[in-house]
């Protein structure tokens, strides 16, 4: 029988012991951890199939500690016993293996307690099929000694890991865990052909803190219909996506309340690496996620908040990782063609035998795009290998290469497209009365080697990682066409020129992060405590331009910086337990920021101009000041440090129940554009607070996590957009209270992922609605997957249909405006037969004609020869019409 | 009264709460008029005596107002100048042309509507004096035209007229750009006013403050009469006249009208 690596049984994470005297019943969380710790070769969760085609591992549903005997007692030792479980298809656990013996008693505790445990079943090509997995159970003694032993606990799930999104989760025991030995077959297996033999490893995954930790596994719901990596996180409620600025421009994304613009106000990472790019003159904390293949995502944690200490700078509106990984071995290409040119090919490596986190992948892709001046070309790559430091930890490199060269339609005014001057899905530049001879849009690249391992010495988990970016990046945008470039008192007289700002930003970022969590227990509980850092530093070039509309030419510096930031953050992170059934997680983190910023164009006006030597055209004025000289540039600066306190506490007395309430504080450093010498950074700090309550069971054999969360948020210094300069600039205090709702039901030939989020953001000096920022937000993902009743060349055939609906209301604007609300619908169906797979692929089923994003401020665009519009107007985005498109897959290898 | 009961009430009451409020003000649209004094009477003509002690009857008034504009910021004092676009948000605007009869009282209403926000209040009015671009550096639009008589206390009377149109001139090359055409075009007056929801803007011209300090004996003559002109270097009279075309001292007026 071959073996086969498949995705780790995932277990709710974190015991359930319902009878404190039974505290040496950590079979099941020490199970867990030496699933986590002691094999290793496999991240997080997934599947790695080898000779078995697309084997996806059971998931616990249930599970049931262990009860450390009685019997046992007089020797108060650590023990391990290692069992194969056979799961039916079913879920039930159907036959029990001792592969690993400590003594007749402990193993008959731990093959108890295993046979209560159900699961949702393995699958292969979306069917169940029975497995045999193996479980490592730890016993440690407790302390004191109980006086009773209780029987085992009904099983409770813990809501904040579903089942479906489960890993394994470093849960402590007392004695350090042993690595689990490599999967050997059971005796007496099961029909080869009916049992995937699954060999488990994982690293351990950050404690849930609370509701609002969604640790999302893509799964099958990868089959929906998404452009880009950005767009899983609407996996994640009150996820609204926009772009005004064309496909190599970052999506603003609003998050629970929060206009986080391109990122400003989540702390975006993959694998840990940072996105967010520090001093970006186009935001600071700009994060642009197209660098990410969407097929190499394999799963995503987004925490809505700053509830966890390691949580760093820009986590105001939360934050989100993504995990990447490649559940399919083999060689895969695939080729996608459709809609106004739009041409993809991808091809995916990830070799077998290898961890499904050992992977390549490059894609190439073009566009026509759907409307005047929205073409892109891309390219990206991306590898990762991960490899074992024998059995104590693993480790990765990953790189990652990406360049883009895109258009942007930009805005287009209401008034123009509704007296026909502009098509819905055209742009200013390339309109009638264009005038700009260099066009919206851009280019973008990033570069990046990252190294990390984690490893496991004694009784504490280490883990370090290293990374080097290079970025780049070009945006041309015109948000107010001919508005602002007006004749000034001491500039030779000139016409206007246009609003076109050239920005370009080039940036080093080197860095590293590392944590060690040591596992103790005490209280008779597994306790575990965390220190850890992240540092980083970031050498940024930024220069922004206008140019001249009849000659692309520029003719004004807005800005040129060059700025060293650095950024030391510090953490501490506790997991207690009093009983079971009470968690209290977090502890303190303080970052400190140093800006180091260099302005080559200090000086842009003269207070006292002498009429016999004014400044003219200059954009950076050497002058003399009332007879002071000065040069154009100056040096500024500063630091400043942010004590962030971060708690939550986790209750689940009942089964399947868990209420938790967080507390967190978090900060966005600002641009270096506002700094002052030796003044302390004034950072913008996030207070957050939530209550939630989830559901984690069984409803029908299906798998169900539901979580309900009230939350509210208040930051002191808000982010406003200001289209005159392109960016956010800094605005006043603001307070958002909303409510969430999110589901995820997973059976054995659907998946669904639903949420709802309702918001109400103010300012806190005139209660006014926060502009822009959308008070429903609903979202759904649905994926049906199936063998079909079909059979070609005697070949079974398999088939897939997904399914994405977004919902949101309407949106406040300036001026007491609302915007039109949005409601699209996006759908996939795909067949697959042998090695081959087709699909089609529609977004936007029913072409709405829906607005993307809606703005109100002045612009003029077309006033030549005419007075100008400077009242605030109703600007939009067009979002795309209904696209089709045709997918062709061939899988080779993959044994 | 269920758990589940109190977590759908209070889903269904904050979803109310999310969708009420308002960030504040209104964009709208407003009939815009313009006018000559309130105190001038219909089909006659306008007489009045100048701090020079000129009687004057005009019998001809036209203005070309090529656009207004109201915005929110401070007005700006100091030996700068504003720049021709201001600061701040604009909050009002009327962007189609109007030829107004300043001997008539009664409000001439614009082509076409103002757009505009109810917030913030406006602190600055502009009324743009150009027949098109306001940075074109010829415009043959007669933005005001004048005929009247002049008498002195000698009883000396001065027919004149005016055709003036406003184009570049010459800068120096110190100061380049320090007096663009776009600032000779645009006369920005402090106001006070805020847009209503009912009612619509209303601008009043005073025509006999375009001859303060006027002395018409300064005049060329030209045939029959005397004749202003469009050059202020060409004498005083024209200079004055110029000058208190775009002056703040209450020749213009905005006001908002509930009658429009």
């Amino acid at each position: 029988m071959n073996r086969r690596s498949v995705e780790p049984p995932s277990a709710p994470r974190g015991p359930r012991r319902t009878a404190f005297a039974v505290a040496c019943c950590c079979a099941a969380s020490a199970a867990l951890a030496i699933l986590t710790f002691g094999s290793v070769s496999l991240a997080q969760g997934q599947a790695q199939p080898s000779t078995m085609q697309d084997v996806v591992a059971p998931i616990v549903v249930h599970h049931v500690d262990a009860v450390y005997p009685p019997s046992a007692l007089a020797q108060r030792e650590h023990a391990d016993v290692v069992l194969a479980l056979t799961v039916d298809v079913d879920g039930h656990v159907s036959k029990v293996t001792v592969l690993e013996s400590a003594a007749p008693d402990l193993d008959e505790a731990a093959v108890v307690a295993a046979r209560q445990w159900t699961f949702v079943p393995a699958m292969r090509g979306g069917k169940p099929i029975a497995s045999r997995i193996r479980v490592p159970f730890h016993f440690a003694p407790p302390a004191p000694p109980p006086e009773i032993v209780a029987p085992a606990p009904p099983p409770q799930g813990e809501p904040e890991l579903p089942p479906s999104q489960a890993v394994p989760q470093a849960t402590p025991a007392t004695a350090p865990a042993s690595p689990a030995p490599k999967a050997s077959p059971a005796e007496a297996p099961a029909p080869a052909s009916d049992i995937a033999e699954v060999d488990v490893h994982g690293r351990a995954p950050p404690p849930n803190v609370g509701a609002s930790d969604f640790n999302l596994r893509i799964g099958s719901l990868a089959a929906v219909p998404r452009a880009n990596a950005t767009e899983l996180l609407k996996l994640a409620p009150g996820i609204l996506l926009t772009n005004e600025g064309g496909e190599g421009h970052a999506e603003q994304v609003f998050l629970r309340g929060f206009d986080a613009r391109e990122g400003q106000d989540i702390e975006f990472s993959v694998g840990g690496v940072p996105i967010n790019e520090s001093g970006n003159l186009h935001g600071n904390g700009y994060a642009d996620t197209h660098f990410i293949i969407p097929e190499l995502v394999e799963r995503l944690r987004v925490v809505e908040g700053p509830f966890d200490p390691r949580q760093g700078n820009y986590a105001v509106a939360g934050s989100a990782d993504y995990e990447l990984g490649l559940e399919k071995r083999g060689f895969t290409a695939k080729y996608t063609t459709g809609s106004y040119g739009t041409q993809r090919g991808l091809l995916l490596w990830g070799p077998a035998g290898e961890s499904q986190h050992t992977f390549g992948g490059a894609e190439v892709y073009s566009t026509d795009g759907f409307g005047q001046n929205r073409d892109a070309v891309r390219g990206t790559a991306m590898g990762q290998y991960e490899g074992t430091l024998g059995a104590r930890g693993t480790y990765r490199i990953t790189v990652q290469g990406y360049a883009t060269h895109f258009h942007s339609a930009g805005l287009i005014r209401q008034d123009d497209y509704q007296a026909g001057r502009i098509g819905f899905y055209d742009s200013y530049d390339l309109s009638s009365f264009a005038r700009e001879q260099v066009p919206e849009g851009g280019d973008s690249s990033r570069f990046s080697a990252a190294a990390d391992l984690e490893t496991r010495v004694g009784d504490t988990t280490l883990t370090q990682q290293v990374f080097a970016i290079k970025r780049d990046m070009r945006l041309l945008e015109n948000f107010t066409g001919f508005l602002l470039d007006v004749q000034e008192p001491l500039q030779t007289v000139h016409d206007q020129r246009g609003d076109m700002i050239d920005l370009n930003v080039h940036e080093v970022t080197l860095g590293a992060r590392g944590a060690a969590r040591w596992h103790t227990r005490a209280l008779g509980e597994p306790q575990e405590l965390e220190f850890g850092y992240f540092i980083r530093g970031d050498a940024v070039g930024g220069t922004q331009q206008r140019l001249e509309a009849s000659t692309g030419v520029p003719y004004k510096t807005d800005t040129d910086l060059d700025s060293q930031l650095g950024d030391l953050g510090l953490y501490a992170d506790a997991n207690l337990r009093a009983t079971h059934w009470v968690n209290l997680r977090g502890g303190v983190r303080a970052d400190a920021l140093t800006y180091d910023v260099l302005d080559n164009c200090a000086a842009q006006t003269v207070a006292h101009p002498s009429t016999t030597n004014p400044p003219i055209d200059q954009s950076c004025l050497t002058q003399q000041d009332m007879g002071f000289p000065r040069e154009p540039n100056q040096q500024t600066a500063t630091a400043s440090v942010a004590v962030l306190p971060r708690a939550s506490l986790l209750v689940g007395p009942f089964a399947h129940f868990m209420a938790s309430a967080s507390y967190g504080r978090g900060v966005r450093s600002i641009d270096p554009s506002y700094i002052t010498q030796d003044v302390q950074t004034p950072f913008a700090s996030i207070n957050a607070y939530e209550g939630g309550v989830s559901y984690t069971g069984d409803v029908r054999g299906a798998s169900l996590v539901a979580r309900s969360i009230f939350f509210q948020t208040s930051v002191d210094r808000d982010y406003i957009f200001d289209q005159t300069v392109g960016r956010n600039v800094l605005g006043v205090g603001t307070h958002r209270t909303g409510w969430v709702g999110a589901l995820r039901l997973t059976g054995s030939f659907f998946d669904e992922s639903a949420n709802l989020t309702l918001v109400r953001a103010t300012y806190d000096d005139t209660h006014l609605l926060v502009a822009y920022i959308p008070g429903t937000v609903l979202r759904s993902d649905t994926a049906f997957f199936s063998e079909l009743p079909l059979r070609l060349l005697g070949s079974p055939m398999k088939g897939a249909l997904s399914l994405g609906i977004t919902y949101v209301g309407p949106r406040p604007l300036p001026f007491g405006e609302e915007s039109e609300d949005t409601f699209t619908i996006d759908t996939s169906a795909t067949l697959e037969w042998k090695n081959y797979e087709i699909g089609l692929v529609i977004t936007n089923l029913l072409d709405t004609k829906y607005r993307l994003g809606e703005y109100n401020y002045a612009s003029d665009f077309r006033s030549t020869n005419q007075p100008p519009t400077l009242v605030p107007e109703r600007m939009f985005s067009a979002g795309a019409p209904r696209q089709i498109f045709a997918t062709f897959a061939i899988r080779v290898g993959g044994t | 009264m269920t758990p589940r009961f109190w977590i759908c009430a209070a889903a269904i009451g904050l979803s109310g709460v999310a969708c009420v409020g308002t960030t504040g003000g209104e964009l709208l649209s407003f009939p815009a008029a313009a006018a000559g004094p309130a105190d001038a009477v219909t089909g006659q003509p306008l007489s009045f005596v100048t701090t020079r002690g000129w009687h004057v009857v005009l019998t001809t008034a036209t203005l070309h107002v090529g656009a207004l504009y109201l915005d929110q910021s401070q007005p700006v004092s100091g030996s700068q100048g504003a720049n021709c676009i201001l600061p701040g948000t604009y909050v009002g605007q009327v962007t189609s042309g109007l030829d107004v009869d300043l001997l008539s009282p009664e409000p001439a209403l614009f082509p076409t509507q103002g757009q505009g926000t109810t917030i913030p209040p406006a602190l600055v009015g502009q009324v743009w004096l150009t027949g098109g671009d306001i940075n074109a550096a010829t415009d043959s639009t007669p933005i005001l035209v004048l005929a009247g008589t002049a008498d002195d206390a000698r009883g000396n009377a001065f027919p004149f007229t005016a055709n003036i149109t406003i184009d570049a001139v010459a800068t120096t090359g110190a100061a380049a750009g320090q007096d663009p055409v776009c600032a000779q075009r645009i006369v920005s007056v402090p106001v006070a006013l805020g847009i209503q929801t009912s009612g619509g803007l209303l601008l009043r011209v005073d025509p006999r403050l375009l001859f303060v300090n006027v002395d018409f004996s300064q005049l060329a003559p030209s045939g029959t009469g005397y004749v202003f002109s469009s050059d202020p270097s060409a004498n005083q009279p024209s200079l004055n006249l110029l000058q208190n075309l775009r002056s703040t001292g209450g020749v213009y007026s905005f006001s908002w009208s509930d009658r429009l």
